[in-house]
């Protein structure tokens, strides 16, 4: 298959852009500068055959992209495609046909991209790494060939990765690889289970275990039970025995006891006839401290009488006679003086209001006096009254004759610019017109009559002008010369035809005349007919002026005779119109508009004039009343004065009228409230004097009970009454001292009673003679026979009790006694008891020890479900798990490893020999004979290698340059394709810059041998050096080609 | 009146599997087995069952801790205190056991002879139990066969440990026909060995019950007991309930051909956290199947290791999930070129015969093998190096690694060829 062309409909930087292969079996050159869209191209060669990748970078949207192209197979069948970007579907036939994909797999052989790219692509990267791959690999044949076949130049490492990563899971007699490590721990994990597993046995010896612990516990308690029941029985006798020995030296105590308390109460004996009147000797002790001091304080208080005594008689010989009865007088004479104080300050008043009010009466009095007259003015009131009910009477007036002035003459303008005769208003309305409708329709049909008018007169006009110009175009045709005409040719012919028959009948002997007049007249009626074929324009036009000349004359009578019509009409219209006014229908309406307003204004000024008369009488009247009024009033007014100046002085006058009234309203009242006043005065002056008279008298009254002369001074009066108060305060307190000297003598004498009374009857050996001492006596004895008491209720109380304890001592003696059946004595019971104690702690001991025991039996038991082996197991598992998994990646490793090496062995032995020495050729001419050749040589490992031949030598990849490795790949790349070709058909060869570290003389040998190659199958190469180029070119050249036939300038 | 119905406990079996890995929920899956028991006693308690029937296999035959009868003596004594009684024929793994022979049960257990069939009759329930235990580990005659004769006026239960009429993966012991069984007439037939649960029939009854925990990847799904409800004398009601604490289940995840790593990683998280929520609040121990296109899938096959990483990430992140394994179907293959033509041969690196594969496999492997532990190719998942086809599976793998590999390195920045492709 090779392509014939290209076509990069849509794709990158390209837009319909076809590359036009020559297949001529030549190497195809595709020359793009960086960035020109070289590598684009063959990416789009893969992306048509084999599909465009989703992800890649077209530069067109999805839908656009588009690679079109012609293939054709070996046998020139060809095959024209288009490939879109998408999923499904994406191979079309040129008008957008889906195409089946399988007939284009057919075509390539069934390769996919990758193989494709793999096989039938190489750049310089490639090469390189081809190269290099050689020196990696030390040249071995096997890999060495099937890397230039199948441009797989990893293979070496990819090999020597797999036989890494299977060392490094297993190697037969390691132990820290993975897989050994795995393997191990596994065996540990399972032996370790089978060790940890608990035997059936071992359960069978802890529960003997457990039985036996058991039945000993069980004994063991039983043993200390009866153990425990005997020490309680003898601690009980022990106890029994105990408590019986103290019972007895209790009993025995409180007999004691008893003894003791009940001597000491006999010999107690307190004074109870004493202690049944301890009450009343208490208060007596009490009153006995109040009894002495009275008796001290007694002399102190009759000598204080003395002294008080002595006052009073001092007191009484100061006072006046009848001092006594003054007191009760006491109230009266401070009222009387109050009173006196009272009257003399109502005197001052009432005497200077009555001054006061005397004095406003006699003002008033004054104010009433000045006259105002009486006289009602109410006719110059009604007068100015009835001149304002009219408004403002002369102002209406003056304008209401402005208003018909103005009128008037607004009027008198507008009949002067109607131009009429009427002098007067009334023969102005009075006039005869015509109305604005006539006027209206006469215009209209004036105005109808001169436009009519002026399109007559243009009509003739414009006839008159194409008459002139069809005369002229007649005339000019004329002048031109004689115009042959139907008439003319048919009275040519008809001579002619006529000299003819004439000469056929012999009618006319056929003369040299005849025959020169027919044939003459033949000329001419041919000539004629000929003009006439000729000049058929010129007659044309002629004729056709001719007639539009007649048409024009016509038309201009026409026209003439609308136009006088018109003006016949205008005419009698006019004349109709004369009649009605003296002026142009228009003027008229203009007028008409003007009088309108005239009459309207006359109408108006008409009823100005009749507005002002009734105004004229009502200001008369008014203006008599007032004056009348105001002469009556004692005014002058001027006659002729202006009624608004008549009113202001009406009104002045009643004003100050109104004001007099008024304050003498006010003058009246103020005298009524002042003589009031001073009535009320001088009735107070009087009801004064009354009250003073009263006041003497009783004054006169007290002074002469107090002793006093009639005219004493109240203060007289007030030192009497002090004398009397104190005379009465000094006799009280002498009552009060001697009230108390009389209490003191009657308490001392009942006291000294009493004191005796009790003697009497307890203590008759107490002298009554001395009562204070003998209470003091009284009082001491009480205090002991009281104590006395206290001590034999006490030991009455201990006695009682002691009683009674020594009778339940005595009872529980004879209980415990009783009890003991064997009486053992306490401390033999108590050995008994501490011996059986012993055995106990030590059963005890054995039981806890026991116990200890089973439970750890039991808790072995009870964790032996638990099972460590349960976990080893599974670890083991897990461990036979990880050894599976690492099993399986070491042998995957390992069968690829070997499988490669197959394959490869395989590759060597099918093509060492024919592709090896087709190589060995083409090396020798890429090298430029520096070698000689290629051939199998031997590796350390007796594998067989690829070796160099130069000079004679034998060199090994390793040893050559990088250059040279790159020959050398080449050269086994190319021998490589062409057996491939020469196998499965050709597929284009795309070869990316390959060149570009090769010199020109090398450059220059390698496109030899792709041209070489070319012959076979199609090879294009991509390179954007135009050095390249350059060498292509001569190379293609040097094959007798067209030097331009295989190279494309993508940038062209 | 409850009666539960269960089988195939296999106490203390280890979980199958599980290779160790940083942050793997080790601890929450120990004795699962155990705590699988003790979540079934519990039920029986609280629900105040009247009657267990357990079908056989109690513990794993070849295992000799003694702990493990121990332990189900103590629950075993739990019911006693509840007052639920317990009947219990042997399986073929319990006649192996040394546990069986020597373990005393508490009075409530009453285990069934294995030299003749017997009937436990309980004149309480109005229930018969007829059984007979396995004598040995291998019984291939038909227990059932001489089963008694259903005693009238009682519901009458057959506790039987057979393989039914063979089940996969199953021993095919002890045999019976299921049309026998049901016209023995028996109201219930309790069966046991069989680890998936089955209601073979309905009238009469004839269940698997499933054993109680899944102990690897083969026994998928919620595992436990079979709940019967006696109403009047009759069955009323036949429900399964779940007491396992590791919940096995595999997370499939289909690959779209344009899928990358990172679109099957965030798939797989979704089908795991499904899955664990599924789960109910147990452990999940989950396998991840990728599958699609054999294009796509290599993707992840040449990303292996990393994958598993990302995927034992993800289990530690969701929590509760023990990532068992990652593995990798292809469901189409791409196409092959010719062998011979030598292009894409790397492709062809697994066109190789039987014959070729085992020569190749006995050079490779012969010293891993005679290193490794022969358990390794032993139970369901086994590594067996020297059968063809796991040989070619991993062969397959290795070589879509390989071809994913060499196109890494080969392939350069900005191919056009990298990446998804429209069709």
């Amino acid at each position: 298959m090779r392509i014939r062309s290209l076509d990069l409909l849509a794709f990158g930087p390209f837009q319909g852009k076809r590359l036009r292969f020559a297949n001529d079996g030549g190497i195809e050159v595709v020359f793009g500068p960086n960035e020109a869209g070289k590598s684009t191209t063959r990416r789009a060669v893969l992306g048509l055959l084999f599909g465009i990748p989703e992800r890649s970078k077209d530069g067109h949207s999805v839908d656009e992209v588009r690679v079109g192209a012609t293939l054709i197979d070996t046998h020139g069948q060809s095959l024209d495609l288009v490939r879109r970007k998408g999923r499904k579907n994406t191979l079309l036939t040129p008008s957008g046909e889906p195409f089946d994909s399988e007939v284009l797999a057919r075509w390539l052989g069934g390769i996919d991209a990758n193989a494709y790219e793999q096989t039938y692509g190489l750049d310089h990267v490639g090469l390189r790494k081809g190269g290099a791959a050689l020196k990696v690999g030390n040249g071995d044949l096997g890999e060495s060939l099937f890397s230039a076949a199948t441009g797989l130049t990893g293979l070496h490492a990819v090999l020597v990765a797999l036989r890494a990563e299977a060392d490094a899971l297993f190697v037969p007699r390691g132990t820290a690889r993975p897989l050994n490590e795995a393997h191990r721990s596994y065996t540990e994990a399972k032996k370790l289970a089978s060790q940890l597993a608990t035997h059936p046995d071992e359960w069978l010896k802890v529960e003997k275990q457990i039985e036996q612990a058991r039945a000993l516990l069980e004994t063991l308690r039983r043993e200390r039970a009866a153990l425990a029941e005997e020490r309680a029985r003898a601690q009980s006798i022990a106890a029994a025995a105990r408590s019986l020995d103290a019972n007895r030296a209790r009993v025995a105590e409180l007999d004691g006891s008893l003894a003791l308390a009940r001597a000491e109460l006999e010999g107690l004996s307190p004074a109870d006839d004493l202690l049944s009147r301890s009450q009343t000797i208490a208060e007596l002790q009490e009153r006995l401290g109040s009894h002495r001091k009275a008796q001290l304080d007694r002399p102190r208080i009759a000598a204080e009488l003395d002294a008080i005594e002595e006052r009073a008689r001092k007191a009484k010989r100061a006072a006046p006679a009848n001092v006594e009865s003054a007191l009760p007088l006491a109230p009266s004479v401070r009222k009387l003086v109050t009173d006196a104080a009272s009257l003399r300050a109502r005197a001052r008043v009432v005497q200077t209001r009555e001054a006061e009010t005397a004095e406003a009466s006699k003002r008033a009095a004054a104010d009433c006096t000045s006259d105002v007259g009486d006289d009602e003015s109410n006719d110059l009131r009604d007068a100015l009254e009835l001149s304002r009910s009219e408004g403002k009477l002369e102002a209406r007036l003056d304008e209401a004759r402005a208003a018909a002035a103005r009128d008037r003459a607004a009027v008198a303008t507008r009949i002067a610019s109607l131009d009429v005769p009427a002098k007067t208003l009334d023969e102005l309305l009075a006039m005869t017109v015509p109305s604005s409708d006539v006027a209206s329709t006469h215009a209209r049909a004036a105005a109808s009559h001169v436009e009519r008018a002026r399109g007559a007169s243009d009509r003739r006009r414009r006839l008159e002008e194409e008459h002139a110009e069809a005369e002229r175009a007649v005339a000019a045709l004329r002048a031109e010369g004689d115009v042959p005409t139907e008439e003319s040719l048919e009275k040519a012919r008809s001579e002619r035809d006529a000299l003819w028959d004439a000469i056929r009948d012999g009618t006319n002997a056929p003369s040299g005349r005849a025959a020169g007049r027919f044939e003459r007249s033949m000329t001419d009626s041919d000539e004629l007919a000929d003009r006439l074929r000729r000049e058929a324009a010129r007659v044309t036009r002629l004729a056709e002026a001719e007639a539009s000349l007649a048409a024009t004359d016509r038309k201009l009578a026409i026209a003439r005779d609308e136009e006088r019509a018109l003006a016949e009409e205008a005419a009698a219209s006019a004349r109709a119109w004369s009649v009605l006014s003296p002026r142009s229908p228009e003027e008229t309406i203009a007028w008409l508009a003007r009088y309108e307003s005239a009459c309207v204004a006359a109408r108006r000024a008409i009823e100005s004039e009749h507005a002002v008369a009734p105004l004229e009488s009502a200001a008369r009247t008014a203006r008599q009343a007032l004056v009348a009024a105001l002469v009556r009033e004692g005014e002058a007014p001027a006659a002729d004065a202006p009624l608004a100046r008549l009113e202001q002085a009406a009104k002045r006058l009643l004003a100050a009228r109104d004001e007099a009234h008024a304050s003498r309203t006010v003058a009246a009242g103020a005298l009524r409230v002042a003589e009031r006043e001073h009535a009320q005065a001088v009735r107070d002056h009087a009801a004064l004097e009354r009250d003073r008279a009263t006041w003497e008298t009783e004054w006169s009254g007290v002074t002469r009970a107090l002793g006093l002369r009639d005219a004493a001074s109240p203060e007289e009066a007030e030192a009497a009454l002090e004398a009397a108060a104190l005379l009465a305060r000094i006799d009280e307190e002498a009552d009060k001292v001697r009230r108390r000297l009389a209490g003191i003598d009657r308490d001392a004498k009942r006291f000294t009673s009493d004191v005796l009374e009790v003697c009497e009857a307890c203590a008759s050996d107490l002298s009554p003679r001395a009562p204070e001492e003998a209470c003091a006596k009284l009082a001491r004895r009480v205090a002991r026979s009281s104590a006395e008491r206290a001590k034999r209720e006490t030991l009455e109380e201990q006695a009682r009790r002691l009683d009674a304890q020594a009778r339940e001592a005595r009872a529980a003696f004879d209980q415990s006694s009783n009890a003991l059946e064997s009486p053992e004595p306490a401390a033999s019971a108590e050995l008994r008891a501490a011996d059986l104690e012993a055995r106990l702690v030590e059963v005890d001991d054995r039981i806890q020890q026991t116990s200890r025991h089973l439970g750890s039996v039991e808790t072995g038991a009870k964790e032996m479900p638990k099972s460590p082996a349960v976990e080893q197991a599974a670890e083991a598992q897990r461990q036979l798990a990880r050894v599976r998994d690492l099993a399986e990646r070491f042998a995957r490793a390992r069968l690829a490893a070997a499988a490669v090496s197959r394959l490869l062995d395989k590759y060597r032995r099918e093509n060492q020999g024919p592709v090896l020495t087709r190589a060995s050729s083409l090396f020798a001419t890429l090298t430029l004979g520096a070698f000689e050749g290629l051939e199998v040589g031997f590796g350390e490992s007796d594998e067989p290698v690829i070796v160099a031949v130069k000079d004679g030598r034998r060199l090994e990849t390793t040893s050559l340059s990088d250059g040279t490795l790159d020959q050398l790949y080449l050269a086994l790349r190319v021998a490589s394709l062409e057996r491939l070709t020469h196998a499965r058909g050709p597929l284009p060869l795309l070869l990316d810059d390959v060149l570009v570290h090769f010199d020109d003389q090398r450059a220059a040998a390698a496109l030899t041998i792709l041209s070489e190659l070319a012959k076979h199958t199609q090879v294009i190469l991509f390179t954007h050096h135009t050095r390249i180029v350059e060498i292509a070119r001569r190379a293609i050249s040097d094959r007798d080609a067209s030097p331009t036939a295989g190279i494309h300038d993508l940038g062209a | 009146m409850r009666i539960v119905h269960a089988a195939d406990l296999h106490l203390d079996s280890p979980l199958r599997g599980l290779a160790p890995y940083d942050g793997a929920p080790v601890s929450a899956i120990r004795e699962a087995t155990r705590r699988a028991l003790e979540n079934m006693v519990a039920s029986c308690i609280e629900s105040k069952a009247s009657l267990l029937l357990l079908a056989g296999d109690l513990y794993d035959g070849d295992w000799r801790d003694f702990s493990t009868g121990l332990f189900f003596a103590k629950e075993m004594s739990r019911l006693r205190e509840a007052g639920v009684r317990v009947v219990i024929v042997r399986g073929n793994h319990d006649a192996q056991s040394q546990i069986t022979r020597a373990l005393r049960l508490p009075e409530n257990v009453r285990e069934l002879s294995h030299k003749k069939p017997e009937t436990v009759v309980f004149e309480d329930l109005g229930i018969a139990v007829h059984g007979r235990s396995f004598a040995e580990r291998v019984v291939t005659d038909d227990l059932s066969r001489d089963y008694p004769a259903p005693i009238s006026g009682m519901l009458n239960f057959g506790l039987l440990h057979t393989c039914a009429e063979g089940r996969a993966g199953h021993e095919p012991y002890a045999p019976c026909n299921v049309e026998s069984l049901k016209s023995h007439g028996y109201d219930y037939w309790a069966l046991g060995h069989v680890h998936q649960r089955e209601v073979l029939a309905e009238e009469p009854w004839i269940v698997f019950p499933g054993n109680i925990q899944g102990r690897h990847v083969r026994e998928l799904g919620a595992k436990g007991a079979t709940m019967i409800d006696v109403d009047a004398g009759r069955i009323a009601s036949v429900e399964h309930a779940s007491f396992d604490v590791v919940r096995w289940c595999v997370s499939i995840v289909d690959v779209a051909a344009s899928a990358g790593v990172h679109d099957v990683l965030d798939a797989a998280r979704e089908a795991m956290a499904s899955e664990l929520e599924a789960a109910d609040g147990r452990v999940v121990a989950t396998r991840v199947i990728v599958r699609g296109a054999e294009s796509a899938v290599s993707r992840v096959i040449g990303a292996r290791d990393a994958v598993t990483a990302e995927l034992q990430a993800i289990a530690n992140d969701l929590g509760n999930v023990y990532f068992e394994k990652l593995k990798v179907e292809t469901t189409s293959k791409a196409p092959r070129p010719v062998s011979g033509e030598w292009v894409d041969a790397l492709a062809t690196l697994a066109d190789v015969t039987d014959e070729e594969l085992t020569s190749l496999a006995a050079e490779a492997l012969a010293e891993v093998r005679s290193k490794l532990p022969l358990e390794i190719e032993g139970g369901t998942d086994g590594l067996h190096l020297d059968d063809v086809n796991v040989l070619r599976a991993l062969l397959n793998e290795a070589q879509q690694a390989l071809v994913a590999k060499v196109r890494e390195e080969a392939g350069e920045e900005g191919s056009p060829l990298r990446g998804s492709r429209g069709a």
